[in-house]
């Protein structure tokens, strides 16, 4: 039963560590339609066309990956709930259909969009001028944090507070979760702070920086969820196979000081 | 102990509760009771040591407000003493002297040269040319100018070199008729700066101290102005960069001037083809103009974008040559030509520092008359009156001076020399005459003239400045040069026939004066002084130090016991070792340059001391400490809380904006980034809540203080640095300085909501008694109508004054003359200003008299209630007072806010003066920003009672778990003895929310208050029509503090909302010590906002003057910064010094502590 636990985990594992590579080539894409473009024509307009094509892709992509991490999960739970142990404690039900979860996953993803929109003119974008280019971001950083977390967690609002707010995620998804979504909106954060900079340079109108900080803090958030659902699992695989008491201890420990 | 009475105010006495008074005071002496007994009984435990140690010491109840104001003051005026400091080696002013320089009136006996070939002059000097034409070309640098033969075969020639053959020819066909010069500029070598030199003959300084900041206009006397005074206007014609423009509106119009925006143009060619289309006719017909100005800007432009050696430079220099061709072809006899750059360029094509490449530019001087070789000078041994550089392209030129084209062009053109001049006439141009005998002849009478302008402006400086060091300076140095001169001239005598020798002599007498006078004044006026800016900063960075260990160590002691003496002791050591410590730093090698004066040294031996003394006595009480709380010192270096280290991100952050003026300028909108983070972060604290109503509310206020956050940022005037991305929104539009016409609405409304706010937030906590009532409801309302209808009336009558012309005919308004008559000069103006000066009286002498008189916003009420639902409804006053079996209750109102609203009263009343500076969007601002303090203070108010609930949830699942094994163990009289001691343990590290992050918010949002009240970091952004609110003319007292409080007002508000951080809310319960323990936190807080702001001082002063002091934009973007951040810092400090501890916290806590009986300590 273990075996099969970590047979899922470690597929998991990989598809987390694919996003990133997707990404690359998709951004890359992007820079070099940006590249040329940018030469010949008007700053603002440029990178445009470009990111939407990322977007779609990405949507496409996350998709995929939501669903698949879905059919993983349910299949974990399924597997948890009927091995008896104490981790099913999720509210999602399994028996629901794929489509029942795209249609919640995508409302969410919406809810998301409004919510960085939001957010992201309060942090000082345009509240009428340049509508455009804030939703683009705004879809963006959706589609990274919330719309991902939304196929395994759902509706649950509890549980998106307990990852969220008070950063306890429980599961080795949620930590991934909760490290990617954190660090993307870090490096949304951090990328706005070139923009002010007088040098001039395409990649520095309006929602790149912070789409690329975005970016770019996703892959070391994927990093380093990766790591730290390592690190659970380890855990979590000690206090089960229970190897000693001084062991158990000790983890009992780290975890209160977490 | 002696404070037992309860002083009742009005408000108190009025509630006509006969047994209240006696009722309290049972009340007070059971607590005092208990308070002795506790404090006999209790033997200090580790961590409460220190506090006792002080309470030792502290024999009146209000030591320690006051001992906290002698530290603060110990701060502010360290501050005031490491600003003046590195101001006097920063910000070298110069007075800019309005006065002109007059046709008539040369100050000179002239009747030695009565009788000359040149007397006919009508002006100054007999005029020598008619007509000139001046071709500036930006950035030429020299050596673009002269030839190079001989480059190495193996070295590609630069593109920019020899790309001016038209020079070149000149040199070798006509060179009697062309001089050429190295052209030296002085820093900063920014156009701006460069064509105000040019044209004026003075030096740069950071600050122009003239009668006007506002506008961009130059004020001072300049041969433009004196050309068109003289000769009219007409008869200018100028064409190039908009700089001109800008600097002479008046002579420069459209009529005679074709400007192109300089800033705007990116391109190479746009501005030089529309010089070159409007030189083309201009030289075609030279009768149109007497004076023809040419500024090229696409070398400069070129530079900037491609650098020097570049092919595209090449091409640019070969269009000027084409031109200068075409120009010197065109030119009569009469006409001086004058090429010129007016800087270099650096190696990358940029400029405005002060390496030689930058400094150094070309000029070029053709005339079809011919000048006598300077080396007739030589004949007279006056060979040393010239200078020469090293070789450039195998040949060595003269060079001369930027400033001395002014006099030369002046006497040329037969103006007077500009008033400010320093500088003097270049000699070949005045050695015209074909007989050397009366070439020097000539020569003399100008220099003469030069060296008696230039003692007539020492004059009239020195008269109105008689302390500054150019007056010691002329004493000194050069001021008996002229007078020596000047009776060697006398002594010649009426003699025409003086021998040349001795004119010679006179000559090289008055060039002496002039070159001394100048050096001195470069020496003062031009130079940074670094080591009076290092003390500066050095000592400031060192109060940071001494603040953050203070903040770090005494966290649960306010001061440690005898900082003062200290402190005082090493000012007063200070005093005494300065005059040793002068030999002392004048061994080192820098400093001896540098013009320190004895009070600078006292200064920084008093600060150096002092901050040494603070030090000294941390070391000494370290040891106590260390003794009694080892451990204290482990949990200092651990890992900061999340807030914490949000607070030290911020101020990091905060100070690395002065590394580059890009942040600078667009400070306005990177300021909201803090505060949404904050928010952010806010957010998550509040979603934590445990309680379900507090999170509700919380998340609320944390969303309204984000919403206003950013609705505040939207109001904004724009710098022109902020170009495109900013767009004005603060006055009606961006030519305008009125406000907007909604503005005006939206104050009415503000203004009936504010008082309704403030009212809904006090009674919150019942605190809507006593004062409060009267204030809120009375004083505060009506103050703001009246500065509303000050302002409506204001905005009317300004309307009603521009269109009055065009409807006088019909006169429809029948309010319209009475508005007209209320604008400035008209007959019902006094109106006006009764109003504003009616609020203005609420807002400084009736409120806060009645504030004094009865500071506190409870109430007592007393209420029979039945005795046995004694805790049932406690709330509902006398409802039930026909129950027989009743007993008389008192309830405080407002007793859990007893410190908070007290205090808030005196914050409205700063408010309300505030406001009442303000234009009507920045009253409209302030309100917002009023709200949102008091969002900031509820909800730390919030999260500090979380913070506790959570604490004790975990305290007492730890004493449970603690009890049931000991329980285990032994019996239970030892339990229930165990457990108190084990609360008493935990009672000691209860949490103290960390506040720093709050205080680091509320010195951000002073900020952004700044800027949303229509300012920038300008020097023309400060709203200097707030100098007459109320004020109808200029008064010398008012105005200035008018304007100030315009202008930092917000962050006065901040620093005066500071203790409410701590204070909101804080229910005055004392502790089993009877003391309640607020000046640490305050203490704390205090100097936390002094070290975010004095820390920003630093990094702004270290960029700025370490740095960047040699920046492009040091005069435009840094310098202004830095007046505002030190401004900001010492207007802080003295708000926080007296207003906010001295007066008001000393006031409400002594008040509340009186009152409830309960010692703060």
């Amino acid at each position: 039963m273990i075996l099969i636990a970590m047979c899922n985990l470690t597929v998991i594992y990989s598809t987390l560590i694919w996003i990133p590579t997707w990404l690359n080539t998709y951004t890359h894409q992007a820079d070099q339609k940006q590249d040329p473009t940018i030469n010949y024509t008007i700053l603002q307009n440029a990178p445009l066309p470009s990111l939407s094509w990322t977007l779609v892709s990405l949507f496409g992509l996350q998709t995929v990956l939501g669903l698949v991490q879905w059919s993983l999960h349910s299949s974990s739970q399924a597997n948890s709930i009927n091995k008896g142990t104490k981790k099913g404690s999720k509210g999602g039900d399994s028996s629901s259909s794929i489509f029942s979860v795209l249609n919640t996953s995508i409302a969410i993803g919406a809810v998301g969009i409004l919510i960085c929109y939001i957010f992201s003119v309060l942090f000082g974008a345009g509240i009428f001028g340049q509508t455009k280019e804030t939703g683009q971001l705004a879809v963006y950083l959706s589609l990274l944090t919330f719309y991902p977390a939304s196929f395994v967690l759902g509706t649950d609002l509890k549980s998106w507070l307990k990852i969220f707010v008070h950063n306890s995620p429980g599961t080795y998804t949620e930590a991934a979760f909760y490290c990617q979504g954190m660090m993307a909106i870090f490096g949304a954060w951090l990328g706005s702070i070139v923009i002010p900079l007088d040098w001039d340079r395409p990649w520095q109108a309006w929602p790149v920086p912070c789409v690329l900080g975005a970016f770019m803090f996703y892959c070391i958030g994927t990093v380093v969820g990766l790591v730290v659902s390592i690190v659970m699992r380890q855990r979590a695989a000690r206090r089960e196979f229970g190897i000693g008491p001084g062991t158990a201890q000790t983890g009992s420990k780290k975890n209160k000081s977490e | 102990m002696a404070h037992r009475t309860p002083p009742l105010g009005q408000a108190q006495a009025q509630t006509s509760a006969t047994p209240s008074p006696a009722t309290l005071r049972s009340r007070t002496s059971a607590t005092t009771t208990q308070r002795t007994t506790s404090t006999s009984t209790t033997r200090p435990n580790g961590a409460r040591g220190p506090v006792s140690a002080s309470q030792k010491t502290a024999t009146k109840e209000r030591t320690p407000s006051i001992r906290l104001a002698k530290l603060l003051l110990w701060v502010f005026l360290v501050h005031v003493g490491a600003i003046y400091l590195f101001t006097r080696g920063f910000l070298l002013s110069r007075s800019v002297l309005d006065s002109k320089s007059e046709c008539d009136n040369t100050n000179m006996d002239e009747s030695i040269f009565t009788d000359d070939r040149l007397a006919v002059s009508k002006c100054w000097y007999p005029q020598q040319y008619k007509k000139a034409v001046v071709i500036v070309i930006d950035a030429l640098r020299f050596d673009f100018v002269v030839p190079h033969h001989d480059l190495p075969d193996y070295e590609r020639e630069p593109y920019y070199l020899n790309k001016l053959p038209v020079i070149h020819r000149l040199l070798e066909e006509q060179s009697d008729n062309t001089l050429v010069y190295q052209f030296v500029a002085d820093p900063p070598t920014t156009t701006l700066q460069r064509l105000k030199a040019l044209t004026t003959g003075t030096l740069p300084t950071i600050i122009d101290a003239g009668s006007n900041f506002a506008s961009s206009a130059l004020k001072e006397d300049n041969w433009l102005a004196q050309f068109e005074s003289l000769r009219g206007q007409d008869r200018i014609l100028f064409m190039g960069d908009d700089t001109w423009t800008g600097l002479f509106p008046s002579v420069l119009n459209t009529n005679n001037s074709h400007a192109f925006p300089s800033l705007d143009t990116h391109d190479l060619d746009t501005l030089d083809n529309g010089v070159i289309k409007a030189l083309g006719p201009a030289l075609e017909d030279p009768s149109k103009w007497d004076l023809l100005i040419a500024h090229f800007l696409g070398v400069d432009h070129c530079g900037h974008t491609y650098g020097p050696n570049d092919p595209h430079m090449a091409v640019k220099l070969e269009q000027m040559n084409d031109q200068l061709e075409k120009v010197l072809k065109s030119v009569s006899d009469d006409t001086l030509v004058l090429i010129m750059g007016d800087h270099g360029m650096n190696g990358h094509g940029d400029h405005g520092g002060d390496s030689d490449d930058e400094v150094e530019a070309g000029m070029v001087i053709y005339s079809k008359r011919k000048f006598l070789d300077a080396s007739v000078l030589d004949q007279f041994s006056l060979g040393d009156m010239l200078r020469y550089t090293k070789p450039v392209g195998g040949n060595v030129y003269r060079t001369v001076q930027q400033i001395d084209l002014v006099p030369s062009l002046s006497l040329l053109l037969g103006l007077p020399i500009p008033f400010n001049n320093l500088g003097s006439v270049i000699p070949e141009l005045f050695l015209s005459a074909k007989d050397p005998k009366s070439a020097i002849r000539d020569l003399l009478r100008a220099t003469r003239l030069n060296a008696a302008q230039v003692a007539t402006y020492f004059e009239s400086y020195i008269e109105l400045h008689p302390t500054s060091d150019i007056a010691m300076a002329v004493e000194m140095e050069f001021g008996e040069l002229f007078t020596r001169a000047e009776t060697f001239m006398r002594e010649l005598g009426q003699d025409p026939r003086a021998k040349t020798e001795d004119l010679a002599k006179a000559l090289k007498l008055y060039s002496e004066y002039l070159r001394t006078s100048l050096s001195s004044c470069k020496r003062i006026w031009a130079h940074f002084d670094v080591p009076l800016m290092a003390a500066g900063g050095g000592i400031l960075l060192a109060s940071c130090v001494c603040l953050l260990l203070h903040i770090t160590i005494y966290r649960t002691v306010g001061m440690p016991p005898s900082l003062e003496r200290f402190l005082a002791g090493g000012t007063l050591l200070g005093i005494a070792l300065a005059r040793h410590l002068k030999p002392l730093l004048l061994t080192i090698e820098t400093v001896q340059e540098s013009s320190l004066g004895l009070v600078d040294i006292m200064i920084f031996s008093m600060s150096t001391f002092s901050i040494a003394g603070f030090l000294m006595c941390l070391v000494l009480n370290a040891k106590s400490f260390a003794k009694k709380e080892s451990w204290n010192v482990f949990r200092m270096i651990r890992w900061p809380p999340l807030s914490g280290f949000l607070a030290c991100l911020f101020i990091f952050v905060n100070c690395l904006i002065f590394a580059s003026n890009s942040y600078i300028v667009h400070e306005s909108t990177f300021i909201i980034g803090f505060l949404q983070t904050f928010g952010v972060i806010g957010l998550l604290f509040s979603l934590r809540v445990p309680d379900k109503a507090a999170r509700i509310k919380a998340v609320i206020l944390v969303l309204s203080f984000m919403a206003m956050t950013r609705v505040l940022s939207a109001s904004t005037v724009c710098r022109e640095e902020q170009g495109d991305l900013c767009s004005p929104t603060f006055y009606a539009s961006a030519q305008q300085s009125v406000p907007s016409q909604w503005s005006l609405v939206m104050l009415v409304a503000s203004g009936a909501i504010t008082p309704y706010l403030i009212r809904l937030l006090l009674s919150g906590s019942k605190s809507m008694t006593g004062i409060a009532l009267l204030w809120v409801d009375y004083g505060l309302r009506i103050g703001i109508i009246l500065g509303t209808l000050y302002a409506v009336l204001d905005f009317e009558g300004s309307k009603t004054d521009g269109t009055r012309a065009a409807t006088t005919g019909n006169n429809a308004n029948a309010f319209e003359p009475l508005l007209g008559g209320m604008s400035a000069g008209g007959k019902y103006l006094w109106i006006k200003t009764t109003l504003v000066r009616i609020a203005f009286g609420f807002a400084l002498l009736i409120g806060p008299a009645a504030w004094w008189a009865n500071p506190l916003c409870m109430d007592i009420q007393t209420v029979d209630e039945p005795v046995i639902t004694a805790d049932g409804n406690r709330k509902s006053a006398g409802s039930s007072s026909t129950a027989p079996a009743t007993q008389r209750k008192i309830i405080i109102l407002g007793y859990a806010n007893a410190f908070g609203a007290s205090y808030y009263m005196t914050l409205t009343m700063m408010f309300l003066f505030v406001i009442l500076t303000q234009k009507p969007l920045g009253a409209i601002v302030l309100s917002v920003g009023l709200a949102q303090i008091s969002c900031l203070v509820e909800l730390v108010d919030i999260w500090r009672d979380a913070d506790f609930a959570v604490w004790q949830q975990g305290v007492i699942a730890r004493i449970q778990a603690e009890t049931q094994e000991s329980v285990e163990n032994t019996d239970g009289i030892a339990a229930a003895a165990s457990i108190q001691a084990a609360a008493q343990a935990e009672q000691a590290k209860a949490p103290t929310l960390n506040l720093l992050l709050p205080t680091v918010v509320l010195s951000l949002m002073g900020n952004l208050f700044f800027f949303a009240t229509g300012h920038q970091a300008t020097l023309s952004s400060i709203q200097w029509p707030s100098a007459f609110i109320g004020v109808p003319t200029v008064n010398y007292l008012f105005s200035p503090i008018l304007v100030i409080v315009n202008t930092l007002g917000p962050f006065i508000l901040c620093a005066m909302a500071l203790p409410l951080v701590v204070l909101w809310k804080m229910p005055p319960k004392a502790n089993k010590l009877g003391m309640l323990v607020l000046f640490p936190e305050l203490t704390r807080l205090c100097l936390m906002m002094m070290m975010h702001q004095s820390l920003v001082l630093v990094a702004n002063m270290f960029f700025t003057g370490g740095m960047f002091r040699r920046h492009l934009m040091v005069w435009k973007v840094f310098a202004p910064r830095f007046m505002l951040q030190a401004s900001t810092l010492l207007m802080m400090d003295l708000v926080l010094v007296t207003v906010t501890v001295l007066v008001v916290l000393s006031r409400v806590i002594r008040e509340v502590s009186t009152v409830l009986s309960i010692r703060v300590v």
